[in-house]
């Protein structure tokens, strides 16, 4: 455990975990769930969202109401539009006069022309946090835009520039792509688009050389009237009028949920990826501990695949709370 | 102005909202409605081929014939850019100029709004040109929606500052805003960047001017209300909500438009109480003719089932409400659920139904 969250002499660094997926498949649930639950076994976590996306904080209020994180989850909102002009301020070295830029339509269009800024600006934030007071930087990335384009940003920058902020971005890339310090987990539903869009996007990012092998399967549903008896039986209540049709159209939509949902499984599995299955769990105090307690064996940690709290281990005296020393 | 009213008055009806809501089916059914008593194009901007696939036909860039007094056009914006590059760039050594940069290679990325940009274009000339009376668009994902809906403005204003000149060919008094920014830029980039960059804005800057007028005439077309309806779809699940809202308010607020209806798609109505008349497994077997543990499966199943089943009834009806809270003034349609996807003509039909009545 202690390895895998100090590994390979970044003892004083927090490792960063992204949370991919597109909008709509629950992503800033498990981002959240993580965060919390990370929090809850000892680890200090910095929970970062970009401003336009859903802001975690009520839901962690709503969700994890109650649950005791010892002080140790912060959460972030980053607008990234502000990082660029903070970086334009430094790099033009020009003071009040960089305000003048940084108000003209034409910086706007500068800034929306050159491919990936907004994206470096962010992982140089980020980068910067990981040597601060932090464990773990748990990242719910922008909904927007093809998780694939978000993370070969640096690598796209590093080819146009030149002197110092190329160095800076190559250096970015590579430690966006070392596993032993970043996780990369796709968020996805057992559907047919994001199936298809998780698919692609995981073999890109593979072939790329990033560190993904964690996929998280949200609001699973149960498999009822798939097997041969119990269909049949369903079919004859509906013949027989022994149901409310209604009811019966309820039972044929979470059957045919299911089982569609089978199919793009088994399309998952091919992938050879770590898989969470998380079921559906209503909007309560507890689902975030839920959730992650539907991901318990799974955690992304670049090794272990421990995500048992650290806090409810017997042996472990000083309840967990400062797993980045253990490994000094 | 409700949904049906405006396939029977509008020219132009868009659908707006975030990713995998439905948006794709709702605008393909609403076109079979329209096409019942008008002209219709269903167009759709979305790079996934979700019309194609839920009209059961096979679209290119080019306008296919689906039935009778409807047509449908799946976008592809990638070619339609090329032919604008051909018919708007002043000669050849400028089309192969552009071809061959590397920031139209990956032009997405490199300039915002230029899948918008080349849509606004198509759509203008549709409705110029096309001869239909109502033209039906299915815009991409919502921020993307938006983006959809600013093309015009911004575009406008990238022309009007006049940014190429600006930033690379500075005049005695722009030095310091202009001027600058370029060695700036020469200075952190490599100088091969900064020429290409230099070349492409110049030539699209030429394909601006000349596409102004055509945008400026979408721009009335839109903010135009007896002639385009703005309709947002949206699922009645968690995220939806506030993206959903977000969207309104951008659309009401910062583009200051009117959106007609919302479209709440895929919704699990709530189970009347009851479900199953006969609860006791022997008497079921017997009623239904069927093996006795076949009918004990059933039943336990049928527990887990419903239980979900209300899990889902129960969110959707509080995502709904909160929609309807948010979105105030706005007609509301609610779309059932089907079992099954749509994925032919029969089952945009249904949906069709479902909608129209």
């Amino acid at each position: 455990m202690g390895a895998a969250l100090t590994g390979r002499g970044v003892a004083a660094h927090a490792r960063l975990s992204i949370i991919l997926g597109k909008g709509g498949v629950g992503r800033t649930t498990i981002a959240c769930a993580f965060a919390v639950d990370r929090a809850v076994a000892g680890e200090r976590v910095l929970l970062v969202s970009i401003v336009m996306d859903e802001d975690p904080t009520a839901r962690i209020q709503h969700e994890a109401a109650g649950v005791d994180t010892g002080g140790r989850l912060q959460l972030l909102s980053i607008d990234t539009r502000d990082l660029v002009d903070d970086i334009v301020r430094r790099v033009t070295r020009m003071g009040t006069m960089a305000d003048f830029i940084i108000r003209s339509p034409s910086y706007e269009s500068l800034v929306d022309i050159v491919p990936g800024v907004h994206e470096m600006a962010l992982f140089h934030e980020l980068e910067k946090r990981t040597r601060g007071e932090f464990d773990r930087i748990v990242l719910d990335a922008p909904a927007t835009g093809h998780g694939l384009h978000f993370l070969a940003a640096p690598e796209k920058t590093s080819r146009i520039l030149a002197g110092p902020l190329k160095d800076r971005a190559e250096r970015l890339r590579s430690w966006l792509q070392d596993p032993a310090t970043t996780d990369v987990v796709i968020v996805t539903l057992a559907e047919e688009m994001p199936v298809r869009e998780t698919i692609e996007l995981a073999s890109t990012l593979r072939r790329q050389g990033f560190p993904l092998d964690n996929i998280v399967v949200n609001r699973w549903l149960p498999r009822v009237f798939v097997d041969e008896g119990p269909h049949a039986v369903l079919d004859a209540v509906s013949k027989h009028r022994l149901a409310d049709p209604s009811w019966v159209t309820a039972m044929r939509l979470v059957s045919a949920q299911h089982s569609e949902a089978e199919s793009h499984l088994a399309e998952l599995r091919a992938l050879d990826a770590k898989l969470a299955i998380v079921p559906l769990i209503p909007d309560s105090s507890h689902r975030l501990l839920k959730v992650a307690e539907a991901m318990k064996d799974f955690v992304p940690n670049g090794g272990s695949g421990d995500l048992a709290p650290r806090s409810r281990r017997p042996e472990d005296g000083s309840g967990g709370a400062e797993p980045r020393r253990e490994g000094l | 102005m409700t949904l049906r009213d405006q396939l029977r008055s509008k020219r132009l009806i868009v659908f707006l909202g975030t990713g995998g809501v439905g948006k794709t089916t709702i605008a393909a059914a609403s076109a079979l409605e329209a096409s019942r008593t008008r002209r219709t194009l269903v167009l759709t901007i979305d790079p996934a081929k979700r019309l194609a696939d839920s009209m059961g036909v096979k679209l290119g860039s080019e306008i296919v014939n689906v039935k009778p007094n409807l047509d449908a056009l799946m976008l592809d914006t990638k070619a339609a850019l090329d032919a604008l590059v051909r018919r708007y760039a002043n000669d050849s050594h400028t089309v192969q100029r552009i071809f061959q940069s590397r920031f139209y290679e990956q032009l997405s990325d490199a300039f915002a709004g230029s899948e918008e940009f080349v849509a606004m274009g198509t759509l203008h000339d549709l409705l110029a040109y096309g001869g239909y009376e109502t033209i039906i668009v299915d815009t991409p994902p919502s921020r993307h929606a938006i983006e959809f809906l600013r093309v015009n403005r911004k575009l406008i204003r990238v022309y009007e500052s006049g940014v190429v000149r600006y930033l690379f060919k500075p005049t005695r008094f722009l030095r310091l805003g202009g001027g600058y920014m370029a060695q700036v830029l020469a200075r952190w980039t490599s100088s091969e960047y900064v020429n290409e960059l230099a070349e492409f804005m110049t030539t699209f800057d030429q394909m601006f001017q000349d596409m102004e007028t055509r945008v400026r005439t979408m721009d009335t077309v839109l903010a135009d209300p007896s002639r385009t309806a703005l309709n947002i779809v949206a699922a009645p699940e968690e995220e939806s909500v506030p993206q959903t809202t977000r969207l309104y308010d951008e659309v009401t607020r910062t583009l200051a438009l009117p959106v007609e209806s919302c479209i709440v798609n895929r919704y699990y109505p709530k189970l009347p109480h009851g479900g199953i008349t006969e609860r006791d497994a022997s008497a079921l077997a017997r009623h239904v003719h069927k093996p006795q543990q076949d009918v004990e499966q059933f039943l336990r199943e049928a527990n887990v089932a419903t239980r979900f089943y209300d899990l889902i009834a129960a969110d959707h009806e509080k995502h709904a409400l909160r929609l309807r809270a948010n979105l105030a003034g706005v007609e509301f349609l609610v779309v059932p659920a089907l079992p099954g996807s749509v994925h032919d003509l029969a089952g945009l039909e249904n949906v069709r139904e479902a909608l129209f009545g």
